[in-house]
C-alpha cells in the first residue's frame, strides 16, 4: 500500500513528533508509516485522514500516488 | 470506587507513565544501532551458555557471577528495544502491539523447539543408559538448569526484536 503521509505532513509544517501526537501513535510508527514498512488498520487510518483533514483516499492507495493538484483535477472533471 | 479497583488504576497510570518515558527516550540510543544490538544478543547467548557452565564446573561464585553478569545484560537488551516486548497493550500503539505479539509467536516456536531438542537428548541419554550424559540433581545442578531456563524463558522475545530491529534497520 501507498501513502502521501510525508508530503501532506511536511507540506502542514508538521514534525513527526507532533503528527504521531495527532494521531495517538508513537513517532517512529510515523517514520515506518511513512517508509510504508507498515500498514495501518482502517481505524488509524481514518485518524490519519481526520487529522490531515483530507479524504482517505488522497492518503492511501493501492497505486504509487499522484499529486494533490492532480487528484483534485481528476475528482472535478 | 473500590480500595482494589483505584490501586489498579493507580497502577495503570504509573506504567503508562514509566512507558511513555521508556518509549521516548535518547539517552541511550547508542544501545539501539543494529551493531549494538547484534553484540548485545551475542553477548547474552554466550551469558546463557555460561551459566551452566559456570555452576557446574566453577562452583557457587562463579554461577553467581555469571547470574549477575546475565542479569546486566539482559537489562541491556531491554533498553536496547525500548521494552517493547514487555509492555502491556495500553501503552503501546498498534504497530508495536503487533510486532510484540508476532515476536512472542516467533518466541514461543523458538523456545518449544529448544525444549523438545533437550527433551529428546535425556530422553535418548537415559534409553541408552550413557551414565555420562546423566547429572545428578545436586544443588549446584538445580541452580544451573533454574537459572539457564529463567535466562532463556525472559530474554527470549527481547532477542528476537533485538535482531529483528537490526535486520530492518540494515
Amino acid at each position: 500500500m501507498f501513502n502521501r503521509i510525508t508530503a501532506v505532513r511536511e507540506q502542514r509544517g508538521l514534525s513527526r513528533q507532533e503528527f504521531a501526537a495527532m494521531v495517538g501513535v508513537h513517532y517512529q510508527t510515523v517514520g515506518y508509516l511513512e517508509r510504508g514498512e507498515y500498514s495501518p488498520s482502517l481505524a488509524l487510518a481514518l485518524r490519519i485522514s481526520h487529522a490531515l483533514d483530507l479524504p482517505i483516499e488522497d492518503l492511501f492507495s493501492l497505486e504509487p500516488p499522484v499529486e494533490v493538484d492532480a487528484a483534485a483535477s481528476a475528482r472535478q472533471s | 470506587m473500590s480500595r482494589w479497583s483505584a490501586a489498579a488504576e493507580r497502577n495503570r497510570e504509573m506504567v503508562a507513565g514509566n512507558a511513555e518515558r521508556i518509549l521516548n527516550d535518547t539517552t541511550y540510543d547508542r544501545f539501539r544501532t543494529p551493531r549494538s544490538q547484534r553484540l548485545l544478543v551475542a553477548a547474552y547467548v554466550a551469558v546463557t551458555i555460561a551459566i551452566p557452565c559456570c555452576w557446574l564446573i566453577g562452583g557457587a561464585i562463579a554461577g553467581i557471577l555469571a547470574v549477575l553478569v546475565a542479569i546486566v545484560v539482559y537489562l541491556l537488551l531491554r533498553v536496547s528495544v525500548r521494552s517493547i516486548a514487555d509492555l502491556p497493550d495500553h501503552v503501546l500503539d498498534e504497530r508495536m502491539r503487533r510486532e510484540r505479539d508476532s515476536v512472542y509467536l516467533v518466541s514461543f516456536r523458538t523456545l518449544s523447539t529448544v525444549v523438545m531438542i533437550a527433551m529428546n537428548i535425556a530422553f535418548i541419554a537415559v534409553e541408552f543408559r550413557d551414565e555420562e550424559a546423566t547429572i545428578s540433581f545436586d544443588s549446584a545442578a538445580v541452580n544451573a538448569v533454574y537459572w539457564t531456563l529463567l535466562a532463556v524463558v525472559l530474554g527470549t522475545p527481547s532477542v528476537v526484536m533485538a535482531l529483528r530491529q537490526a535486520a530492518e534497520a540494515d
